[in-house]
């Protein structure tokens, strides 16, 4: 189980979170709901070391949690230019597994040719195979379902479940129904860093909840005009 | 290790796609025609203090690595922050490759040691000026500049290492010609950065000869910067002040040409102009004396199709 325990973080002009206390569960997909800015990409930043917290401890197992122990696909995930997607694969996991190249073959990505020529998709889909292949206990996913083709995306839920076991697997996304599909539990996340957890089997009230969020802001639009 | 082994075995492979997709042949030209500057570079160089090469590579590589994409990726590749420290210092040791062939040929160790060091410092401060000047972390609003001159503003703002550092090296030129060179070089770089071909059209407000007011806004603009910078130098070394005058020239010309592609190639319908390959070699020919008459040329050309593209979008809008 990753924990954040009594976290604080802000920005220099803004405050994301104080006293944060969220867990993660192993063996799990852990979905990330959230408005735009609400600083979920902040989270995973602090997750993976770039961004450190004020105060608070992040654990994972009852121990401080590793950068190590964190893989993250990014929502534009960085490519060195000129670089073919074997190239990439080998330089991420030190060699270019069966396991890697048989999932890049299952997404029909061209690993001889340039990642330059491929579309944001693929880039996608290279990502996500290496990120997947290092073998981390925390994977972490920012968007993973964007740009990325309907077979795509059925493909990497599938996988996602396969590969859940003996991780700690978390995933946001704006496509609720990607998430919906996908993850075990949601963890909705509003105003202040205040979130709710929302099993699989209780997901309509994730949608009541967001169906009277929108409801009371075209209200109060309605009112103003 | 492997991974520093497999990054730098990868840059390799990275130059020579690169040089390919450039075109040998082009770039046997271009270097052929950059002979004379290069090795009038290196002289300075050479005679330059070992402190001034030292101040100088240091300021670039630290700007090179604030531009850096690769920072987060890195981390996420490595198991040790040493690691990481020590595949940049490698990499900005590269770059400076041609200047430790040359100290070593020459025996300025001194020279070969400062190269070592500031490639060690950068890679040692990295961290540290990347969190201090991250324009992602903070928002910078520098009233000094005017508004009108919003594309620089807008840059520098999301860019404010770049201002210490062209003050900097304003200040350094009273200690050492050097620095108006590599000034102007930072200035053409900038310039470079700033008038990206894309821009929202309620940003361009279709007035008559809107090109030319460009191009004299920013021409007087930049004269806070280039002219003292000029004197300094000149001041300093009455002597190169042919030297001192092309490369001054060469700021503006890159300044003009870079308004004037920009507005060539304007669209607001599209979302991304082409390659600029062309622009970076004219880039380089405008720092060959005699070939800046190319660049020059097409920098009038561009001109009047910049006036004339705008005169067509605002007759179809």
């Amino acid at each position: 189980m990753l924990e954040l325990k009594d976290c604080t973080f802000e920005y220099p002009t803004k405050k994301i979170f104080e006293g944060l206390t969220i867990s993660f569960s192993a063996n799990a997909i852990n979905g990330v709901l959230g408005r735009n800015g609400i600083g979920k990409t902040t989270l995973f930043k602090i997750l993976t070391n770039v961004l450190k917290v004020g105060k608070g401890q992040i654990e994972l197992n009852r121990a401080p949690l590793n950068p190590t122990d964190v893989s993250i696909l990014q929502t534009a995930p960085f490519f060195y230019p000129y670089m073919k997607g074997e190239e990439y694969l080998k330089l991420v996991l030190g060699t270019l597994s069966e396991r890697a190249a048989d999932l890049a073959a299952v997404f029909n990505l061209p690993l001889d040719e340039l990642i330059d020529n491929y579309s944001t998709g693929m880039r996608k889909k290279i990502a996500f195979i290496a990120v997947l292949c290092q073998d981390r206990p925390v994977l972490i996913l920012d968007e993973p379902f964007n740009g990325v083709d309907l077979e795509g995306n059925e493909l990497m839920k599938a996988i996602l479940k396969r590969e859940k076991e003996g991780r700690v697997i978390i995933c946001s996304s704006h496509i609720l129904e990607s998430l919906t599909d996908s993850s075990d539990t949601i963890h909705f996340i509003q105003e202040g860093y205040q979130y709710e957890l929302y099993e699989k089997n209780n997901y309509e009230l994730l949608n009541l909840a967001i169906g009277k969020i929108i409801d009371s802001k075209i209200e109060s639009l309605g009112a103003k005009s | 290790m492997n991974n520093i082994l497999a990054l730098l075995r990868f840059r390799l492979i990275q130059s020579n796609r690169l040089l390919k997709d450039a075109g040998y042949v082009m770039v046997v030209i271009v270097s052929f025609l950059a002979l004379s500057v290069i090795s009038q570079g290196f002289v300075f160089i050479l005679e330059c203090p070992p402190e001034v090469y030292g101040i100088a590579a240091y300021v670039l590589l630290i700007l090179l690595h604030n531009q850096r994409k690769d920072t987060v990726f890195l981390e996420s590749l490595f198991q040790h922050k040493y690691e990481i420290i020590l595949l940049y210092c490698l990499e900005y040791l590269l770059i400076q490759l041609p200047f430790v062939i040359l100290f070593i040929c020459t025996g300025s160790w001194m020279k070969l040691a400062v190269a070592v060091l500031s490639s060690g410092l950068v890679s040692l401060s990295a961290k540290a000026s990347k969190t201090l000047f991250s324009s992602s972390n903070r928002k910078y609003s520098i009233w000094i500049i005017p508004l009108s001159v919003f594309e620089l503003k807008f840059f520098l703002e999301r860019n404010v290492l770049l201002i210490f550092i062209l003050v900097a090296l304003l200040g350094l030129t009273t200690y050492h010609f050097g620095f108006f060179f590599v000034l102007i070089l930072l200035f053409s770089i900038t310039i470079m950065g700033v008038f990206v071909p894309v821009e929202d059209r309620s940003m361009v407000n279709w007035s008559k000869y809107f090109v030319a007011n460009k191009l004299l806004k920013y021409t007087l603009a930049v004269q806070v910067l280039l002219l003292p910078a000029f004197c300094l130098a000149l001041f300093s070394r009455p002597d190169l002040w042919i030297w001192f005058a092309w490369a001054y020239g060469m700021a503006l010309l890159n300044l003009w040409m870079f308004i004037a592609y920009k507005y060539s190639h304007y669209a607001p319908d599209r979302i991304e102009i082409g390659s600029s390959n062309a622009l970076a070699i004219f880039v380089l020919l405008n720092f060959l004396p005699g070939t800046f008459i190319v660049s020059l040329i097409y920098t009038i050309i561009n001109y009047v199709k910049a006036e004339r593209n705008l005169i067509t979008y605002y007759a179809r809008t």
